[in-house]
């Protein structure tokens, strides 16, 4: 499903988006008014999300404003909550009964509420879609016995919860640090200019078109390193009988992990 | 009858106090025994996990991690140590640029472990598993400025 075949295929939907999106910055620069660009990529990423996982958008661009609180709550639960709860993941089934038994307004109960309507929607054949999303795909693989529901669950939620913040924050950095280094940006701008003029790029381009120009992947690229969405690290359990890394032995069931930090 | 109950409340206290020591006493000792206890890395850290949650609640811990890799960093040996036994790897270069994701997520399968060798063992291990994934090729730099094609990226980026 994450295959980059299959996500080509959502290229379409993903440039309403990004005309939408463009337009916004547009209207925000001719009135010069100031806007936090970390907020609006994270609703151009929710929106582009939303077109390819439930096959229609979330309208924050066009609402301009995180309308149904949906990206507050997933931002409360997934990096608020998630990334200390990910340090001490004993205490997390404990949290979640608690908000489920205390009569409070959780940002669980709004994620976790959200996208069981999603799904439920879809299955009931309450809600239709034009084209091959996640859920879409999801739906068929249910339907063939071949998906259990907390998969299914799982698939749509992963795409929802972490799909956005990622993508705005990793965006985001891409501008920053083209803004920080003027050369940079001068640089990418002459290659696409170059490319425009010898007309290797189309408009809206594409992503084939993106990845012949060597200086934006590296662009791209060395922003990831120097900011990587995920800061905390991925641990790993070494097997049973050990490894031998890097010239070192480390004993099983030791957890290893390699920081996406790494600026020297 | 009351000298019975206070001396029993107090057996049992004692008890419990000894138990707390002992339960502590286990916990140093592991602490202190740790094969991994000889890798540089902040004291506090070696005895509880509280050190990471501490610096992540103070929303620093990016800057954190960054001292101690510049601190630390110079060998590519693991230098964060912490119970139950965390490490963190400071350097990437070693890492191959275009290992899939599946290759980056299951670099310690049982197959992909080498035998020891002085030359480089994780990229060893990344070779051995390449002629599982006939897409990934691992030269350590050569692929800066080769455009990605889109086969080669990862499956799963986040």
């Amino acid at each position: 499903m994450y295959s980059m075949s299959s996500l080509v295929m959502y290229e379409p939907f993903v440039d309403k988006v990004n005309s939408e999106f463009m337009a916004a910055v547009a209207s925000h620069a001719q009135t010069k008014r100031q806007f936090d660009l970390f907020t609006w990529m994270q609703f151009y990423a929710f929106d582009v999300i939303g077109e390819i996982t439930i096959g229609r958008s979330f309208g924050l661009i066009e609402a301009g404003n995180d309308k149904n609180g949906l990206l507050h709550a997933i931002h409360v639960t997934g990096i608020s909550y998630g990334s200390h709860a990910a340090l001490v993941p004993e205490i997390h089934p404990l949290c979640i009964w608690l908000q489920s038994v205390l009569p409070i307004s959780s940002p669980w109960k709004v994620t976790m509420g959200s996208i069981g309507s999603m799904i439920s929607e879809r299955m009931q054949g309450e809600s239709f879609s034009d084209r091959q999303d996640f859920l879409e795909k999801c739906t068929e693989l249910k339907k063939a016995g071949k998906l259990d529901d907390p998969t299914m669950f799982n698939v749509i939620g992963a795409n929802i919860g972490a799909g956005s913040d990622t993508t705005g924050i990793t965006l985001t950095a891409i501008i920053y640090y083209l803004m920080k280094n003027p050369r940079c940006l001068q640089s990418l701008r002459q290659e696409i200019e170059t490319a425009e003029q010898e007309a290797r790029l189309s408009s809206p381009s594409t992503f084939q078109e993106g990845q012949k120009l060597p200086y934006l992947q590296a662009t791209i690229k060395e922003a990831l390193r120097l900011h990587p969405a995920v800061g905390q690290m991925l641990a790993r359990v070494v097997p049973e009988g050990g490894a031998e890394l890097a010239g070192r032995f480390f004993p099983q069931g030791v957890r290893h992990a390699i920081t996406a930090l790494h600026q020297q | 009858m009351l000298l019975h109950a206070t001396s029993l409340y107090s057996a049992t206290g004692t008890l419990l106090v000894l138990l707390g020591f002992l339960l502590l006493a286990r916990y140093i000792v592991r602490a202190t025994t740790s094969p991994l206890r000889d890798l540089p890395g902040p004291p506090l850290a070696r005895f509880t996990r509280l050190w990471e949650l501490y610096n992540n609640w103070q929303g620093k811990l990016e800057h954190v991690m960054i001292a101690l890799h510049r601190r630390h960093g110079s060998s590519s040996y693991p230098l964060r140590r912490q119970l139950p036994t965390n490490t963190c790897k400071a350097r990437l270069s070693a890492w191959p640029r275009t290992a899939t994701a599946s290759a980056i997520q299951q670099p310690f399968a049982p197959s992909t472990v080498p035998a020891p060798s002085s030359a480089s063992p994780i990229s060893t291990a990344l070779s051995a598993r390449s002629t599982t994934h006939t897409r990934t090729s691992f030269p350590r730099r050569a692929t800066q400025n080769t455009p990605c094609n889109a086969d080669r990226l990862p499956t799963c980026t986040r």
